[in-house]
Protein backbone atom coordinates (compact mmCIF):
# COMPACT_ATOMS: atom_id res chain seq x y z
CA UNK A 1 0.00 0.00 0.00
CA UNK A 2 3.16 2.76 0.73
CA UNK A 3 3.71 2.86 -2.60
CA UNK A 4 -0.15 3.59 -3.76
CA UNK A 5 0.76 6.64 -0.84
CA UNK A 6 3.53 8.12 -2.19
CA UNK A 7 2.11 7.53 -5.96
CA UNK A 8 -0.81 9.80 -4.36
CA UNK A 9 1.33 12.23 -2.69
CA UNK A 10 3.14 12.85 -5.86
CA UNK A 11 0.17 13.37 -7.31
CA UNK A 12 -1.22 15.81 -5.25
CA UNK A 13 2.28 17.86 -6.18
CA UNK A 14 1.72 17.11 -9.65
CA UNK A 15 -1.49 18.93 -9.38
CA UNK A 16 0.21 21.83 -7.69
CA UNK A 17 2.64 22.16 -10.37
CA UNK A 18 -0.40 21.87 -13.12
CA UNK A 19 0.43 25.23 -15.24
CA UNK A 20 4.22 24.20 -15.42
CA UNK A 21 3.52 20.50 -16.57
CA UNK A 22 1.11 22.31 -18.95
CA UNK A 23 3.80 24.36 -20.51
CA UNK A 24 5.52 21.04 -20.61
CA UNK A 25 2.77 19.76 -22.41
CA UNK A 26 2.95 22.67 -24.64
CA UNK A 27 6.84 21.90 -25.30
CA UNK A 28 6.18 18.14 -26.57
CA UNK A 29 3.04 19.09 -29.06
CA UNK A 30 4.83 21.69 -30.83
CA UNK A 31 7.18 20.05 -32.71
CA UNK A 32 4.58 17.23 -33.86
CA UNK A 33 2.24 19.95 -34.42
CA UNK A 34 4.44 22.37 -36.91
CA UNK A 35 5.20 18.94 -38.73
CA UNK A 36 1.68 17.93 -39.53
CA UNK A 37 0.76 21.84 -40.56
CA UNK A 38 3.51 21.47 -43.06
CA UNK A 39 2.13 17.81 -44.51
CA UNK A 40 -1.05 18.76 -44.68
CA UNK A 41 -0.78 21.96 -46.23
CA UNK A 42 1.17 19.79 -49.10
CA UNK A 43 -1.56 17.21 -49.28
CA UNK A 44 -4.33 19.58 -49.14
CA UNK A 45 -6.23 18.57 -52.70
CA UNK A 46 -3.72 15.64 -53.15
CA UNK A 47 -4.78 12.21 -52.22
CA UNK A 48 -1.21 11.11 -51.12
CA UNK A 49 1.95 12.68 -51.99
CA UNK A 50 3.83 9.92 -51.04
CA UNK A 51 2.31 6.40 -51.48
CA UNK A 52 0.68 5.61 -48.24
CA UNK A 53 1.54 8.61 -46.60
CA UNK A 54 -2.33 10.60 -46.61
CA UNK A 55 -3.98 13.16 -45.16
CA UNK A 56 -5.37 10.58 -42.16
CA UNK A 57 -2.15 8.86 -41.71
CA UNK A 58 -0.35 11.89 -41.27
CA UNK A 59 -2.97 13.57 -38.92
CA UNK A 60 -3.09 10.35 -36.86
CA UNK A 61 0.86 9.68 -36.80
CA UNK A 62 1.15 13.43 -35.19
CA UNK A 63 -1.32 13.17 -32.83
CA UNK A 64 -0.13 9.80 -31.47
CA UNK A 65 3.09 11.45 -31.47
CA UNK A 66 2.19 13.68 -29.61
CA UNK A 67 0.17 12.11 -26.82
CA UNK A 68 2.94 9.19 -26.79
CA UNK A 69 5.68 11.91 -26.00
CA UNK A 70 3.77 12.77 -22.88
CA UNK A 71 2.69 9.69 -21.41
CA UNK A 72 5.93 7.90 -22.37
CA UNK A 73 9.08 10.38 -22.56
CA UNK A 74 10.11 9.91 -19.17
CA UNK A 75 12.39 13.05 -17.67
CA UNK A 76 13.90 11.84 -15.00
CA UNK A 77 17.72 12.73 -15.50
CA UNK A 78 17.53 16.43 -14.87
CA UNK A 79 15.81 15.77 -11.30
CA UNK A 80 18.42 13.09 -10.44
CA UNK A 81 21.03 14.99 -11.52
CA UNK A 82 20.20 18.34 -9.82
CA UNK A 83 18.19 17.49 -6.66
CA UNK A 84 19.43 14.07 -5.87
CA UNK A 85 23.22 13.99 -6.71
CA UNK A 86 24.30 18.02 -7.23
CA UNK A 87 22.46 18.89 -3.97
CA UNK A 88 22.43 15.81 -2.38
CA UNK A 89 19.08 14.32 -2.09
CA UNK A 90 19.67 11.21 -2.67
CA UNK A 91 21.14 10.47 0.93
CA UNK A 92 17.60 10.78 1.84
CA UNK A 93 16.13 8.48 -1.13
CA UNK A 94 19.08 6.04 0.23
CA UNK A 95 17.68 5.89 4.12
CA UNK A 96 14.12 4.73 2.88
CA UNK A 97 12.97 0.60 2.62
CA UNK A 98 12.56 1.17 -1.19
CA UNK A 99 15.19 0.70 -3.71
CA UNK A 100 15.43 3.78 -5.35
CA UNK A 101 14.50 3.01 -8.68
CA UNK A 102 11.37 2.11 -7.19
CA UNK A 103 10.76 5.38 -5.76
CA UNK A 104 11.77 7.44 -8.51
CA UNK A 105 9.25 5.71 -10.79
CA UNK A 106 6.37 6.20 -8.61
CA UNK A 107 7.44 9.96 -8.74
CA UNK A 108 7.88 9.97 -12.70
CA UNK A 109 4.27 7.94 -13.31
CA UNK A 110 1.89 10.62 -11.85
CA UNK A 111 3.67 13.42 -14.42
CA UNK A 112 3.72 11.31 -17.43
CA UNK A 113 -0.18 10.44 -16.50
CA UNK A 114 -1.16 14.05 -15.72
CA UNK A 115 0.94 15.00 -19.09
CA UNK A 116 -1.04 12.61 -20.78
CA UNK A 117 -4.02 13.59 -20.00
CA UNK A 118 -2.99 17.04 -21.25
CA UNK A 119 -1.93 15.21 -24.56
CA UNK A 120 -5.62 13.38 -24.67
CA UNK A 121 -7.52 16.55 -24.60
CA UNK A 122 -5.33 18.28 -26.79
CA UNK A 123 -4.97 15.50 -29.23
CA UNK A 124 -9.24 15.60 -29.52
CA UNK A 125 -9.56 19.35 -29.70
CA UNK A 126 -6.94 18.70 -32.62
CA UNK A 127 -9.33 16.02 -34.25
CA UNK A 128 -12.33 17.89 -34.10
CA UNK A 129 -10.48 20.49 -35.98
CA UNK A 130 -8.47 17.97 -38.49
CA UNK A 131 -11.40 15.61 -38.66
CA UNK A 132 -9.37 12.43 -40.14
CA UNK A 133 -7.79 10.41 -37.39
CA UNK A 134 -7.43 6.44 -37.89
CA UNK A 135 -6.29 3.80 -35.40
CA UNK A 136 -6.65 0.33 -35.52
CA UNK A 137 -9.87 -1.24 -34.99
CA UNK A 138 -8.39 -4.67 -34.11
CA UNK A 139 -9.35 -5.69 -30.36
CA UNK A 140 -5.82 -7.85 -30.42
CA UNK A 141 -3.31 -5.41 -32.44
CA UNK A 142 -4.82 -2.48 -29.40
CA UNK A 143 -4.06 -4.38 -26.37
CA UNK A 144 -0.07 -5.55 -27.86
CA UNK A 145 0.03 -1.77 -28.75
CA UNK A 146 -0.45 -0.86 -25.41
CA UNK A 147 2.00 -3.43 -24.15
CA UNK A 148 4.46 -2.15 -26.55
CA UNK A 149 3.55 1.65 -25.19
CA UNK A 150 3.70 0.77 -21.66
CA UNK A 151 7.28 -1.13 -22.35
CA UNK A 152 8.64 2.08 -24.36
CA UNK A 153 7.74 3.43 -20.81
CA UNK A 154 10.05 1.49 -19.26
CA UNK A 155 12.97 1.58 -21.51
CA UNK A 156 12.39 5.54 -21.70
CA UNK A 157 12.80 5.68 -17.92
CA UNK A 158 16.02 3.50 -17.20
CA UNK A 159 17.56 4.90 -19.86
CA UNK A 160 17.16 8.13 -17.84
CA UNK A 161 18.07 7.08 -14.85
CA UNK A 162 21.38 5.72 -16.02
CA UNK A 163 21.76 9.67 -17.74
CA UNK A 164 20.83 10.83 -14.34
CA UNK A 165 23.40 9.02 -12.61
CA UNK A 166 26.03 10.09 -15.11
CA UNK A 167 26.19 13.52 -13.21
CA UNK A 168 28.19 12.05 -10.25
CA UNK A 169 31.06 11.84 -13.07
CA UNK A 170 30.20 14.90 -15.11
CA UNK A 171 29.02 17.87 -13.20
CA UNK A 172 27.62 19.75 -16.16
CA UNK A 173 25.67 16.90 -17.75
CA UNK A 174 23.39 18.83 -19.87
CA UNK A 175 25.68 18.73 -23.08
CA UNK A 176 25.01 14.78 -22.67
CA UNK A 177 21.49 14.91 -22.23
CA UNK A 178 21.18 17.28 -25.17
CA UNK A 179 23.19 14.96 -27.38
CA UNK A 180 20.69 12.35 -26.47
CA UNK A 181 17.58 14.68 -27.48
CA UNK A 182 19.06 15.42 -30.82
CA UNK A 183 19.69 11.49 -31.68
CA UNK A 184 16.29 10.79 -30.42
CA UNK A 185 14.55 13.34 -32.73
CA UNK A 186 16.45 12.09 -35.66
CA UNK A 187 16.24 8.37 -35.04
CA UNK A 188 13.20 8.10 -33.11
CA UNK A 189 10.89 9.11 -35.26
CA UNK A 190 9.82 12.61 -34.38
CA UNK A 191 10.61 14.13 -38.02
CA UNK A 192 8.98 11.28 -40.08
CA UNK A 193 8.18 7.65 -39.72
CA UNK A 194 11.03 5.64 -40.34
CA UNK A 195 9.78 4.07 -42.94
CA UNK A 196 10.16 7.58 -45.00
CA UNK A 197 13.78 8.10 -43.89
CA UNK A 198 16.49 7.51 -46.28
CA UNK A 199 17.30 3.67 -45.74
CA UNK A 200 20.74 3.77 -44.13
CA UNK A 201 18.96 6.08 -41.25
CA UNK A 202 16.11 3.53 -40.63
CA UNK A 203 18.83 0.82 -40.86
CA UNK A 204 20.57 2.51 -38.43
CA UNK A 205 17.25 3.71 -36.75
CA UNK A 206 15.82 -0.11 -36.24
CA UNK A 207 18.60 -0.73 -34.19
CA UNK A 208 18.70 1.92 -31.52
CA UNK A 209 16.49 1.90 -28.53
CA UNK A 210 15.23 5.24 -29.44
CA UNK A 211 12.86 3.58 -31.95
CA UNK A 212 11.32 1.63 -29.73
CA UNK A 213 10.11 4.09 -27.06
CA UNK A 214 7.87 6.41 -29.22
CA UNK A 215 8.02 5.27 -33.06
CA UNK A 216 7.12 1.45 -32.50
CA UNK A 217 4.19 2.22 -30.18
CA UNK A 218 2.72 4.69 -32.73
CA UNK A 219 2.45 2.57 -35.70
CA UNK A 220 1.28 -0.29 -33.38
CA UNK A 221 -1.63 1.78 -32.90
CA UNK A 222 -1.88 3.12 -36.89
CA UNK A 223 -2.28 -0.77 -37.12
CA UNK A 224 1.14 -0.08 -39.32
CA UNK A 225 2.60 -3.45 -37.77
CA UNK A 226 1.45 -7.04 -38.38
CA UNK A 227 1.28 -9.23 -34.97
CA UNK A 228 4.47 -10.69 -35.93
CA UNK A 229 6.09 -7.63 -36.38
CA UNK A 230 4.60 -6.54 -33.18
CA UNK A 231 6.47 -10.05 -31.45
CA UNK A 232 9.64 -9.58 -32.81
CA UNK A 233 9.29 -5.59 -32.01
CA UNK A 234 8.52 -6.56 -28.13
CA UNK A 235 11.41 -8.86 -28.20
CA UNK A 236 13.53 -5.53 -29.40
CA UNK A 237 11.76 -3.62 -26.61
CA UNK A 238 12.77 -6.61 -23.75
CA UNK A 239 16.96 -7.10 -25.45
CA UNK A 240 16.90 -2.87 -24.36
CA UNK A 241 15.22 -3.14 -21.13
CA UNK A 242 17.61 -5.43 -19.86
CA UNK A 243 20.55 -4.34 -21.34
CA UNK A 244 19.47 -0.90 -19.31
CA UNK A 245 18.31 -2.73 -16.03
CA UNK A 246 21.72 -4.21 -16.64
CA UNK A 247 23.54 -0.76 -17.11
CA UNK A 248 21.33 0.66 -14.23
CA UNK A 249 22.43 -1.74 -11.17
CA UNK A 250 26.30 -1.32 -12.50
CA UNK A 251 26.05 2.06 -12.74
CA UNK A 252 24.09 2.57 -9.13
CA UNK A 253 26.65 0.36 -7.23
CA UNK A 254 29.58 2.44 -8.61
CA UNK A 255 27.74 5.67 -8.29
CA UNK A 256 27.04 4.78 -4.31
CA UNK A 257 30.79 4.48 -3.85
CA UNK A 258 31.43 7.71 -5.14
CA UNK A 259 28.60 9.72 -3.95
CA UNK A 260 29.57 11.38 -0.76
CA UNK A 261 26.35 12.49 1.28
CA UNK A 262 27.16 16.54 0.89
CA UNK A 263 27.50 16.40 -2.93
CA UNK A 264 30.16 15.50 -4.99
CA UNK B 1 23.57 55.90 -25.08
CA UNK B 2 27.70 55.72 -24.56
CA UNK B 3 27.21 54.82 -21.00
CA UNK B 4 25.11 51.79 -21.92
CA UNK B 5 27.89 50.95 -25.08
CA UNK B 6 30.52 50.91 -22.07
CA UNK B 7 28.35 48.70 -19.82
CA UNK B 8 28.24 46.56 -22.70
CA UNK B 9 31.32 46.06 -23.49
CA UNK B 10 31.75 45.07 -19.93
CA UNK B 11 29.69 42.35 -20.51
CA UNK B 12 31.33 41.40 -22.96
CA UNK B 13 34.67 40.69 -21.03
CA UNK B 14 32.98 39.26 -18.03
CA UNK B 15 30.72 36.31 -20.06
CA UNK B 16 34.15 36.16 -21.96
CA UNK B 17 35.75 34.84 -18.56
CA UNK B 18 33.40 33.19 -17.75
CA UNK B 19 33.29 30.76 -20.72
CA UNK B 20 35.80 28.20 -20.13
CA UNK B 21 34.77 27.75 -16.05
CA UNK B 22 33.57 24.28 -16.72
CA UNK B 23 35.89 22.77 -19.44
CA UNK B 24 34.08 19.43 -20.01
CA UNK B 25 30.96 21.03 -20.30
CA UNK B 26 32.63 23.79 -22.80
CA UNK B 27 33.35 20.93 -24.91
CA UNK B 28 30.13 19.06 -24.65
CA UNK B 29 27.94 22.94 -25.30
CA UNK B 30 30.09 23.40 -28.14
CA UNK B 31 29.44 19.82 -30.03
CA UNK B 32 25.29 19.74 -29.10
CA UNK B 33 25.16 23.98 -30.40
CA UNK B 34 26.76 22.64 -33.48
CA UNK B 35 24.19 19.50 -33.91
CA UNK B 36 21.57 21.80 -33.21
CA UNK B 37 22.18 23.73 -35.94
CA UNK B 38 23.07 20.73 -38.31
CA UNK B 39 20.37 18.99 -37.01
CA UNK B 40 17.72 21.29 -38.47
CA UNK B 41 19.03 21.64 -42.03
CA UNK B 42 19.17 17.43 -41.78
CA UNK B 43 15.43 17.40 -40.64
CA UNK B 44 14.29 19.42 -43.51
CA UNK B 45 16.59 17.37 -45.96
CA UNK B 46 14.75 14.63 -44.60
CA UNK B 47 11.58 16.13 -44.55
CA UNK B 48 11.31 17.12 -48.19
CA UNK B 49 13.43 13.76 -49.23
CA UNK B 50 9.98 12.71 -51.79
CA UNK B 51 8.88 15.90 -52.50
CA UNK B 52 10.13 18.46 -54.42
CA UNK B 53 8.88 21.95 -53.27
CA UNK B 54 6.03 23.20 -51.34
CA UNK B 55 4.19 26.66 -50.62
CA UNK B 56 5.80 28.31 -53.48
CA UNK B 57 9.10 26.91 -51.95
CA UNK B 58 11.59 24.88 -54.17
CA UNK B 59 13.22 21.65 -52.05
CA UNK B 60 16.61 23.68 -52.41
CA UNK B 61 15.14 27.03 -51.05
CA UNK B 62 13.58 25.38 -48.44
CA UNK B 63 16.66 23.60 -47.28
CA UNK B 64 18.53 27.20 -47.68
CA UNK B 65 15.89 28.64 -45.16
CA UNK B 66 16.51 25.70 -42.33
CA UNK B 67 20.16 26.39 -43.24
CA UNK B 68 19.98 30.35 -42.77
CA UNK B 69 17.50 29.63 -39.68
CA UNK B 70 20.21 28.39 -37.18
CA UNK B 71 22.32 31.73 -37.93
CA UNK B 72 19.54 33.76 -37.42
CA UNK B 73 18.29 32.04 -34.29
CA UNK B 74 21.92 31.46 -33.54
CA UNK B 75 22.77 35.14 -33.36
CA UNK B 76 19.72 36.00 -31.42
CA UNK B 77 20.56 33.29 -28.42
CA UNK B 78 24.46 34.37 -28.43
CA UNK B 79 22.51 38.11 -28.03
CA UNK B 80 19.83 37.47 -26.08
CA UNK B 81 18.05 34.19 -25.20
CA UNK B 82 19.73 33.12 -22.76
CA UNK B 83 18.97 36.62 -21.13
CA UNK B 84 15.06 36.06 -21.25
CA UNK B 85 15.33 32.29 -20.53
CA UNK B 86 16.37 34.32 -16.86
CA UNK B 87 13.62 36.36 -16.23
CA UNK B 88 11.58 33.73 -14.93
CA UNK B 89 13.94 32.72 -12.15
CA UNK B 90 14.80 36.03 -11.28
CA UNK B 91 11.52 37.11 -10.50
CA UNK B 92 10.60 33.91 -8.59
CA UNK B 93 13.62 34.78 -6.49
CA UNK B 94 12.70 38.25 -6.00
CA UNK B 95 16.09 38.44 -7.43
CA UNK B 96 14.49 41.60 -9.59
CA UNK B 97 14.62 43.41 -6.64
CA UNK B 98 18.39 43.94 -7.25
CA UNK B 99 18.08 44.91 -10.67
CA UNK B 100 15.40 47.70 -10.51
CA UNK B 101 17.40 49.55 -7.43
CA UNK B 102 20.35 49.47 -10.46
CA UNK B 103 21.07 52.55 -12.12
CA UNK B 104 20.36 51.31 -15.60
CA UNK B 105 17.32 50.60 -17.63
CA UNK B 106 15.85 47.10 -16.13
CA UNK B 107 15.01 46.04 -19.78
CA UNK B 108 18.71 46.64 -21.21
CA UNK B 109 20.54 44.81 -17.91
CA UNK B 110 17.28 42.17 -18.14
CA UNK B 111 17.69 41.39 -22.00
CA UNK B 112 21.85 41.68 -22.55
CA UNK B 113 23.53 40.80 -19.22
CA UNK B 114 24.66 37.59 -20.35
CA UNK B 115 26.24 36.37 -24.13
CA UNK B 116 26.11 33.02 -24.95
CA UNK B 117 29.46 32.98 -27.22
CA UNK B 118 28.91 28.49 -27.49
CA UNK B 119 26.49 29.96 -30.20
CA UNK B 120 29.25 31.73 -32.01
CA UNK B 121 30.31 27.90 -33.20
CA UNK B 122 26.85 26.92 -34.31
CA UNK B 123 26.64 30.57 -36.29
CA UNK B 124 30.36 29.47 -38.22
CA UNK B 125 29.34 26.03 -38.75
CA UNK B 126 25.82 26.69 -40.29
CA UNK B 127 27.60 29.90 -42.03
CA UNK B 128 29.84 27.42 -43.50
CA UNK B 129 27.20 25.14 -45.41
CA UNK B 130 25.20 28.04 -46.50
CA UNK B 131 28.09 29.20 -48.85
CA UNK B 132 28.62 25.94 -49.77
CA UNK B 133 25.17 25.15 -50.68
CA UNK B 134 24.93 28.63 -52.48
CA UNK B 135 27.68 27.78 -54.18
CA UNK B 136 26.40 24.29 -55.22
CA UNK B 137 23.18 25.43 -55.69
CA UNK B 138 23.86 28.34 -57.91
CA UNK B 139 21.25 30.86 -56.91
CA UNK B 140 20.64 34.07 -58.56
CA UNK B 141 21.70 36.30 -55.06
CA UNK B 142 23.37 39.82 -55.54
CA UNK B 143 25.22 41.80 -53.46
CA UNK B 144 22.69 44.52 -52.64
CA UNK B 145 19.80 41.33 -52.04
CA UNK B 146 22.58 39.96 -49.39
CA UNK B 147 23.04 43.66 -47.48
CA UNK B 148 19.40 43.95 -47.57
CA UNK B 149 18.64 40.99 -46.30
CA UNK B 150 20.83 40.77 -43.52
CA UNK B 151 19.44 44.09 -42.46
CA UNK B 152 16.20 42.90 -42.55
CA UNK B 153 17.31 40.06 -40.04
CA UNK B 154 18.06 42.38 -37.71
CA UNK B 155 14.25 44.00 -38.16
CA UNK B 156 13.13 40.46 -38.00
CA UNK B 157 15.10 39.82 -34.67
CA UNK B 158 13.60 42.59 -32.97
CA UNK B 159 10.10 40.62 -33.90
CA UNK B 160 11.70 37.30 -32.20
CA UNK B 161 13.20 39.50 -28.81
CA UNK B 162 9.45 41.42 -28.41
CA UNK B 163 7.55 37.95 -28.10
CA UNK B 164 10.38 36.19 -26.48
CA UNK B 165 10.44 39.31 -23.60
CA UNK B 166 6.67 39.64 -24.11
CA UNK B 167 6.08 36.05 -23.15
CA UNK B 168 8.63 35.50 -20.20
CA UNK B 169 6.90 39.37 -19.01
CA UNK B 170 4.13 36.98 -18.24
CA UNK B 171 6.28 35.18 -15.06
CA UNK B 172 5.56 38.59 -13.33
CA UNK B 173 1.62 37.16 -12.65
CA UNK B 174 2.49 33.23 -13.45
CA UNK B 175 5.60 33.40 -11.19
CA UNK B 176 6.28 29.55 -11.26
CA UNK B 177 6.25 28.82 -15.03
CA UNK B 178 10.55 29.08 -15.10
CA UNK B 179 9.38 26.54 -17.83
CA UNK B 180 8.35 29.18 -20.52
CA UNK B 181 11.77 29.49 -22.15
CA UNK B 182 11.68 25.80 -23.04
CA UNK B 183 8.57 26.99 -24.85
CA UNK B 184 10.53 30.01 -26.25
CA UNK B 185 12.65 27.68 -27.44
CA UNK B 186 10.14 25.44 -29.16
CA UNK B 187 8.43 27.82 -30.78
CA UNK B 188 11.30 28.82 -31.88
CA UNK B 189 11.06 25.84 -34.39
CA UNK B 190 8.65 27.27 -36.20
CA UNK B 191 11.16 30.03 -37.84
CA UNK B 192 12.54 26.34 -40.15
CA UNK B 193 9.22 26.50 -42.33
CA UNK B 194 7.81 28.71 -44.64
CA UNK B 195 5.33 31.62 -43.13
CA UNK B 196 2.92 31.01 -45.83
CA UNK B 197 2.39 27.48 -44.54
CA UNK B 198 0.74 29.21 -41.32
CA UNK B 199 -1.95 31.21 -43.68
CA UNK B 200 -2.46 28.08 -45.68
CA UNK B 201 -6.64 27.83 -45.99
CA UNK B 202 -5.91 24.02 -44.07
CA UNK B 203 -4.17 25.89 -41.33
CA UNK B 204 -5.31 28.77 -40.23
CA UNK B 205 -6.43 28.53 -37.20
CA UNK B 206 -2.86 28.35 -36.10
CA UNK B 207 -1.69 31.44 -37.85
CA UNK B 208 -0.14 33.14 -34.61
CA UNK B 209 2.84 31.11 -35.80
CA UNK B 210 3.41 33.70 -38.43
CA UNK B 211 4.61 36.61 -36.41
CA UNK B 212 7.85 34.56 -35.83
CA UNK B 213 8.01 33.27 -39.07
CA UNK B 214 7.91 35.96 -41.04
CA UNK B 215 10.45 37.70 -39.12
CA UNK B 216 13.19 35.00 -41.32
CA UNK B 217 10.98 34.15 -44.13
CA UNK B 218 10.78 37.84 -45.63
CA UNK B 219 14.55 38.36 -45.48
CA UNK B 220 14.94 35.30 -47.22
CA UNK B 221 12.51 36.19 -49.66
CA UNK B 222 14.72 39.57 -50.24
CA UNK B 223 17.51 37.38 -50.70
CA UNK B 224 15.62 35.15 -53.21
CA UNK B 225 14.57 38.30 -54.88
CA UNK B 226 11.03 37.50 -55.04
CA UNK B 227 9.95 39.63 -51.99
CA UNK B 228 7.25 42.73 -52.80
CA UNK B 229 7.71 46.18 -51.07
CA UNK B 230 4.79 45.75 -49.15
CA UNK B 231 6.02 42.56 -47.33
CA UNK B 232 8.90 44.86 -46.34
CA UNK B 233 6.59 47.18 -45.10
CA UNK B 234 4.75 44.30 -43.01
CA UNK B 235 8.15 43.72 -41.44
CA UNK B 236 8.93 46.94 -40.40
CA UNK B 237 5.40 47.92 -38.90
CA UNK B 238 5.35 44.34 -37.13
CA UNK B 239 8.90 44.90 -35.97
CA UNK B 240 8.30 48.45 -34.92
CA UNK B 241 4.82 47.56 -33.07
CA UNK B 242 6.11 44.45 -31.72
CA UNK B 243 8.56 46.42 -30.21
CA UNK B 244 6.70 49.30 -28.57
CA UNK B 245 4.21 46.74 -27.11
CA UNK B 246 6.67 44.35 -25.17
CA UNK B 247 8.40 47.64 -23.66
CA UNK B 248 4.63 49.19 -22.46
CA UNK B 249 3.77 45.51 -21.30
CA UNK B 250 7.08 45.57 -19.34
CA UNK B 251 6.74 48.48 -17.78
CA UNK B 252 2.71 47.99 -17.10
CA UNK B 253 3.98 44.50 -15.68
CA UNK B 254 6.47 45.83 -13.32
CA UNK B 255 3.63 47.77 -11.42
CA UNK B 256 2.31 44.56 -10.56
CA UNK B 257 5.58 43.35 -9.62
CA UNK B 258 5.59 42.39 -5.73
CA UNK B 259 9.41 40.53 -4.40
CA UNK B 260 9.54 37.10 -3.55
CA UNK B 261 8.95 38.25 0.31
CA UNK B 262 5.64 40.27 0.09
Amino acid sequence: MKPIRMFLLTFQRVIEQRGRIFVWFLVSLINPLLLLLFWRGISAGHQSVITGWTVSTITSYYLLLTMADSFLTSHIEEDISREDILKGDLSIYLMRPFPYFLMKFIQELPYRLFQGIFAVCAGFILYLFFGSFTISSTWYVLIFAVCLAITGFMISFTFKMILGLIALWIKEPDGIYQFFIIVNLVVGGYVVPLYLMPSWLSFIAYFLPFSYVIYFPVIAFQGKLTVIEMFFTFAGQLIWLLLFVGLYKLILKNALKKFTAIGI
Amino acid sequence: MKRYLRIYLSFIKINFTLLFTYRASFFLTILYTVFWGIIGIFNMYVLTLRISGAYGWSRNELILLAGIYPIFAGTFYLLCASNIGRIPDIVHRGDLDLILTKPIDSQFILSFRFIDFMQVVRICVCLGFVIFFVHAVSFPFTVMSVIVSMLLMIIGMCIIYSVWFGVVTLSVWFTNLSNLRDLLYIFMGSLRYPSNMFLNKTNFFFAFFIFFSLSITIPIRVLLQKANWWEIGVLFVVASGSILLSRIFWKFALRFYTSASS
